[in-house]
């Protein structure tokens, strides 16, 4: 009892030291309170989410980082979207390739971050190379062709994000006289000048009636009036498909969110959508002149206006679940190392075993979360399946350590909590990792079933393995007891077998999914290859130990190589870029597997032949 | 009898023995990663027939190639294997009902697999907003069609069977057609204006090159460039080109009765009734251009049986009629009306995955806890031992 507290008090120490690391994060650097704006919901990439996911997502496309300054990524968005003049001149966009800095005749910096001015004449001068370029398949393009579009493409999306209040901002221009009672130069927008705007036209075409297309022979307020429609034009042709900022509530579609000016240039705009098109005026002006009493007022008369409540993805967003939860596998692993190694000493054990509950904790909270806020089952995409696995795989193990009390189930639930916490974020999109899905997957039935049935199994596999390696570890070592390798060779072949009903009935309920969509149960795609892959290892293992063409240690090492049948088969044949579920070749990846694999042929062969001469011996 | 009996059954027990297996599954699995990555270079159709649909394949570099066995080899022999096992040296007993039903499962699943591969018939159905189509064709085969002046096919000659200097008769009418070039795969391009001579339009203007063949088969452009000799009217004679889903394909005024068009197509079957598209649906995710969901809303159309009646495919959502089931496969939004493409497939094999996952599943749920509870017994007696 009195290690257990002390176990408890320490961890929850912990817990609350690394907690603090995570929300220390949400120092206030703007005058104004930005909680409230970051909570407001945006339309983008398909769903609603909090504008702070959406100023993350941005700010990492261009600057490969979270934060601008010292200025998390909302403020860093209010300042771009409320005051895009100054903005522009933020070095925000990383260029990492030097032939591009080179091509685009920038200075070279430490950081090679520079600002959306400094980039212009330089984005001139390769739009005609871009022009060509949009037409090669991405496959046949160089790094340096692909970082030169997607430099032109970031630019263009920054664009679109300065102009995307460019409609209630004020404007710098010289009214005609006639004008001046009615509109205050001081406040004037497009939105005002829009109600002028009839007038203006009519005035100009009254102007070229008399006296022509050429301005010179026009009189100064003629000319001023010219001038004026013509900015008019330009604000409206800039603005052009500006769909990137989707803030205010569709009137037409319910659950749809508009940009303001698709709203108004889709002809939508009506007296519902007006109050709320006010509200973000007043909040540009309110962010403009430090105004904390409006601002404060309208983001909340906004945030209550909101069709959906955004709060479980801002406190997703702070706590960072994944990445905290791999602080806690990396404690609880070398705890339970450091236990075995002082000869099981309790303390330490407690204490890993509540790391690893806090962390498992930690994942089945991130997991819940997702499926809130994405609203369908955990797993839909390669990253969520790592995410998942890296859930139910360390459980398991956790479930072992519970059934044979040595400490090896609490040590591999820590090792391989880490490791794939580990690939998770190397995996881990930049900016939102929660996508809407396609067509053929947007099923609750199939996701619940079948996925979750396959990654499942990959998780039971995993553990497997794990056990499997501690197995060939311990006994080349020889640290172990003749019972605990009987033990243990009983775990793995119960957990293969579990592997096995996990992977078999996966694969097949993934047939029937096929089936069901495409009409065929088997289609030999790489990914159903893979799934079947693993079903034979399996089976071939199982049996052959059964049968006795395998030892023992000869079955053993085959569990332990299922780490890198799993890895070919989960993620590897992706790589091939072929068939119905690949997710397009990463060359990192490829060499990544391919190291691993080596890796793990090679220890598995060491341990082994130090095992068979300990046997001889 | 009780002699055959014997020798039947020491056959099978020879057949059963677990060697095989142990010999068998690393093969699978040899040919299941050769069969995968080879669908990088050839496609997915092509590396399915080569490994996994033949009783042999060659590997190797293309000077020194070396046969293996493929996949209906290695799968024919597991299959004999499993049944046997499964028929003579199953121990008949409650501890072992699990393994058995197992077994029994993966059997079930492997002759579905091949009543699945010797009944089942795929093939699209393409329907525009408004109309509607019986006719489905085929993913892969394609035919050269010679029609008459009714419309009807008096000509029919499979893709395999083209190839350059092809000459073929036809019945019934003194003219011959001769194939100067097949391609399976063709590009197309402007055809020079000195070689424009003896030409008919559009021939003079395009030609047809030999193109590699591309990895996915549906995208392959099948075409020949061909010469019609024998014809009364000069005007008739000389060369012509078509290639599947021409648009304009020639059309011979042979004499004054008959008149033929010669077309390559997808090979045709009707089905047994038609499908009418009443409303094609796009549904995207806001903001993107990626869809949520495809609708169909069609109408059953049946003569024979009488039946019309309304009814809705969507992904993940076929409908399944007499024997057929039409899923949702892809569109065209490019014309003056929606058209949707409903993938047909006939299969009597399809009810056996079902059958064999439940199957399988239980069979593994009840060795799992026969075994489970074996470790708990032998765990508390290693404890009273202690």
């Amino acid at each position: 009892m009195k290690h257990f507290l002390f176990a408890f008090f320490l961890m929850t120490l912990s817990f609350l030291y690394v907690s603090n690391l995570v929300w220390a994060q949400e120092q206030k650097i703007s005058p104004l309170s930005i909680e409230k704006f970051k909570a407001l919901p945006i339309m983008h990439e398909g769903r609603l989410k909090p504008i702070e996911t959406f100023a993350q997502a941005e700010l990492v496309r261009f600057s490969g980082k979270q934060s601008f300054e010292h200025q998390d990524a909302t403020t860093w968005l209010a300042h771009t979207v409320f005051d895009p003049a100054t903005a522009s001149n933020d070095r925000i966009f990383k260029i990492e390739n030097s032939e591009i800095r080179h091509l685009m005749g920038l200075e070279e910096r430490k950081k090679p971050l520079y600002a959306f001015t400094e980039l212009t004449k330089g984005l001139q001068k390769t739009f005609p190379t871009v022009e060509q370029l949009i037409n090669v398949p991405k496959q046949n393009l160089s790094s340096e062709q692909t970082a030169l579009l997607t430099l032109h493409e970031n630019a263009l999306e920054y664009t679109q994000l300065l102009r995307s209040l460019s409609l209630l901002l004020p404007l710098n221009v010289d009214l005609p006289d006639q004008y001046k009672e009615e509109i205050n130069p001081e406040t004037v927008n497009y939105l005002v000048l829009k109600k002028h705007a009839i007038d203006i036209e009519d005035s100009i075409r009254n102007i070229i009636d008399t006296k022509g297309n050429n301005p010179e022979t026009y009189s100064e307020k003629e000319q001023r009036i010219a001038i004026l429609g013509l900015q008019i034009r330009t604000i409206e042709s800039a603005a052009e498909g500006n769909s990137l900022f989707r803030v205010i509530p569709s009137p037409i579609n319910d659950g749809d969110y508009l940009a303001p000016w698709e709203l108004i240039q889709s002809g939508q705009a009506t007296w519902e959508s007006s109050p709320v098109i006010k509200e973000w005026e007043l909040l540009a002006q309110s962010w403009r002149e430090t105004d904390t009493t409006t601002w404060n007022k309208t983001t909340q008369s906004l945030l209550n206006q909101a069709k959906i409540k955004t709060t479980p993805e801002l406190l997703y967003n702070k706590i960072k679940p994944f990445q905290t939860s791999l602080i806690f596998y990396a404690f609880s692993f070398l705890l339970a190392l450091a236990s075995i190694t002082f000869h099981h000493k309790r303390s330490l054990s407690w204490l890993s075993i509540f790391a690893a509950i806090i962390a498992i904790t930690l994942e089945a909270g991130g997991v819940c979360t997702r499926i809130i806020v994405l609203n369908r089952p955990p797993v839909g995409t390669l990253y969520e399946s790592i995410l998942f696995v890296g859930l139910v795989a360390p459980l398991f193990a956790l479930l072992m350590e519970w059934r044979m009390k040595n400490l090896l189930g609490l040590l591999s639930a820590g090792f391989v909590g880490t490791t794939i916490g580990l690939l998770a974020l190397s995996m881990a999109d930049e900016g939102d990792n929660m996508k809407v899905l396609s067509a053929v997957l947007n099923t609750q039935f199939w996701l619940t079933t079948h996925v979750l049935c396959i990654t499942i199994g990959y998780g039971w596999c995993l553990v497997t393995s794990v056990i499997a390696h501690m197995l060939l570890l311990g006994q080349a070592l020889g640290r172990l007891t003749k019972d605990i390798i009987k033990n243990l060779q009983h775990a793995q072949n119960t957990l293969a077998i579990t592997a096995l009903l996990f992977t078999a009935t996966g694969t097949i309920l993934g047939g029937i999914w096929a089936d069901q969509s495409w009409g065929r149960f088997w289609g030999w795609d790489p990914k159903e290859n893979g799934a079947l892959l693993i079903v034979l290892w399996l089976v071939w293992i199982i049996h052959s130990r059964i049968a006795g063409q395998f030892t023992s240690t000869q079955a053993t090492m085959g569990y332990a190589f299922l780490s890198v049948i799993v890895g070919t088969a989960w993620i590897g044949v992706n790589l091939l870029g072929v068939g119905l579920h690949s997710y397009g070749f990463t060359e990192g990846l490829f060499w990544g597997l391919g190291l691993f694999t080596l890796l793990e042929a090679g220890l598995i062969t060491t341990l082994s032949l130090i095992i068979r001469k300990k046997t001889l011996a | 009898m009780q002699a055959i009996w014997t020798s039947l059954q020491k056959i099978g027990l020879r057949l059963a023995r677990p060697d095989i297996l142990f010999w068998v599954l690393p093969l699978m699995m040899a040919l299941l990663i050769l069969g995968t990555v080879a669908q990088k270079n050839i496609g997915l159709y092509a590396a399915q027939e080569e490994y996994f649909g033949s009783f042999y394949t060659w590997i190797g570099p293309k000077t020194f190639t070396i046969p293996i066995p493929a996949g209906l080899t290695i799968m024919g022999i597991f299959l004999v294997n499993l049944t046997c096992k499964f028929l003579f040296r199953s121990e008949w007993s409650w501890q072992r009902s699990g393994s058995i039903l197992s077994h029994f499962g993966v059997l079930l699943l492997v002759f579905g697999g091949v009543m699945t591969a010797l009944t089942s018939q795929e093939g699209f159905l393409m329907v525009g907003q408004g109309d509607q189509s019986n006719i489905v064709e085929d993913y892969h085969s394609r035919n050269l069609v010679v029609y008459d002046t009714e419309g009807r096919p008096f000509v029919t000659i499979p893709h395999e069977n083209l190839h350059d200097a092809l000459r073929i008769e036809l019945p019934t009418m003194p003219v011959t057609l001769t194939i100067d070039k097949y391609c399976f795969n063709c590009s197309i391009s402007m055809r020079p204006q000195s070689e424009q001579e003896g030409w008919h339009s559009p021939g003079n203007r395009m030609m047809l090159n030999k193109a590699p063949a591309d990895s996915t088969d549906e995208k392959n452009l099948t075409g020949i460039e061909f010469t019609i000799n024998g014809a009364k009217d000069e005007d008739i004679n000389g060369k012509y080109l078509t290639f599947v889903g021409f648009p304009k394909p020639p059309v011979l005024d042979i004499d004054d009765e008959q008149t033929i068009t010669i077309e390559l197509e997808r090979a045709k079957r009707p089905l047994p009734f038609a499908v009418k598209l009443i409303r094609f649906e796009r549904d995207m995710h806001p903001g993107t251009d990626m869809a949520s969901a495809y609708t169909s809303w069609i109408k059953i159309i049946d003569e024979e049986t009488g039946n019309n009646f309304p009814a809705k495919i969507e992904m993940n959502e076929p409908l399944r009629y007499r024997g057929f089931t039409l899923y949702q496969s892809s569109f065209d939004l490019n014309g003056d009306k929606p058209h949707t493409v409903l993938a047909v497939v006939n299969n009597k094999g399809r009810i056996f995955p079902y059958l064999a996952s439940l199957i399988i599943a239980l069979g593994l749920i009840i060795h799992l806890v026969i075994r489970l509870t074996g470790l708990k017994k032998s765990t508390h007696k290693e404890e009273a031992a202690r």
